[in-house]
């Protein structure tokens, strides 16, 4: 049985751990992960950049 | 030297007192939201993939308009850019036999076990011998009709010599050593006359363009590996969707008489083959099975209808 406990530590940033386990994580289940987390605000915002692409 | 501050977190130990590492999914749903959404903007901004930002805004599509799984919504919401009106056609088929089929009596390999009286011994038809696999079904979209249609063997000499006329760029998955042949092999043996327009379509489908193929060129040494180039691996990885059903059950649905469930998952092929193609036209890569990207090259569109 895993336990858990606390340990004092050096912590790296939300967004610098976001960066690093963003590629760890495998496309199917970061997908999923997008299609679940993804907010409708954050999901027009990338509608309008893509429309501003392919314009 | 670090300058932030010592701060204090939770590990987790296992029963040997090691630290257990959480998996980067796990870690991912844990920061997400902790991040400021402006950051969070600029993080998704930064490093989705094409694929992933087409997904999500695919996603939007089908919320607002409600739609969901069936064929006349599988056209495309908004028309490609580059392929706007272009002489482009994406094309699948499906085989009225399985290539495990007995070659003899198109019975399944089960039946034969432990058969009484029987009168030929099983052997399955295999993947080379298109005649005997026949043709169900064809789906083809068009850029210039924005549609799809259908055609069987009854329409596919009439398919076939509007093809040849209009000189398109005929687009498929594994459509160079597969559904080519296998088309012009049924005309071929209908009759002698057809030779012509055989070689004619022969040469149109070596112009063409094959999503497989061009990813075999890239990438021979792996050509076979397991869950990396098949249609449904690639789909999936890219973001456009699981293949409704294994192909091999297309010809038993079909024989069962049921030919909606047939229709949809054609037109479904069709669409996926669609998406990846038009990735490709816009980025020049795809993601592979192992979430791997690999460049393709860019086709030319042929915008106008030849003759």
């Amino acid at each position: 049985m895993n336990e858990l406990i606390p340990v004092q530590c050096n912590t790296e940033s939300l967004l610098t751990t976001l960066h690093r386990v963003w590629r760890q994580v495998d496309p199917g289940d970061r997908l999923r992960f997008l299609t679940e987390m993804l907010t409708p605000t954050e999901r027009r915002a990338l509608m309008r950049g893509l429309d501003e692409e392919t314009a | 030297m670090d300058p932030r501050p010592p701060t204090l977190a939770w590990v987790s130990l296992d029963e040997a007192g090691r630290i257990v590492h959480d998996a980067p999914l796990t870690v991912l749903h844990r920061v997400w939201r902790q991040v400021d959404p402006g950051d969070r903007l600029r993080f998704l901004t930064e490093m989705l993939t094409p694929a992933e930002r087409r997904a999500m805004c695919l996603g939007l599509d089908e919320e607002d308009e409600g739609s969901k799984n069936i064929i006349g919504n599988s056209l495309p919401k908004k028309d490609h850019p580059m392929l706007r009106c272009a002489n482009v056609y994406i094309f699948d088929i499906e085989t009225a036999h399985s290539a495990d089929a007995c070659l003899y009596c198109a019975g399944s390999p089960e039946c034969h076990a432990g058969e009484t009286g029987k009168t030929h011994d099983y052997e399955p038809i295999g993947w080379n011998n298109p005649l005997a696999l026949g043709l169900s079904i064809g789906c083809a979209f068009s850029y210039r009709r924005m549609s799809v249609e259908w055609f069987d063997t009854s329409a596919l000499e009439q398919i076939i010599t509007r093809w040849v006329a209009e000189q398109p760029l005929m687009v498929g998955f594994n459509s160079l050593r597969f559904d080519g042949p296998l088309l012009q092999a049924i005309l071929r043996n209908r009759d002698e006359s057809l030779y012509q327009l055989c070689d004619a379509f022969q040469d149109l489908m070596g112009r063409g363009y094959d999503i497989l193929d061009a990813v075999w060129s890239a990438d021979p040494v792996r050509k076979f590996e397991r869950g990396l180039n098949s249609l449904g691996a690639i789909s999936v990885a890219n973001g456009y969707g699981e293949k409704a059903m294994d192909g091999a059950m297309a010809p038993r649905l079909w024989r069962a008489g049921r030919i909606a469930e047939v229709l949809n998952y054609c037109a479904g092929d069709v669409e996926k083959t669609r998406r990846l193609f038009e990735q490709i036209v816009s980025t020049g890569n795809l993601l592979r099975g192992d979430g791997q990207p690999i460049t393709l090259p860019r086709p030319a569109i042929p915008q106008e209808i030849s003759g």
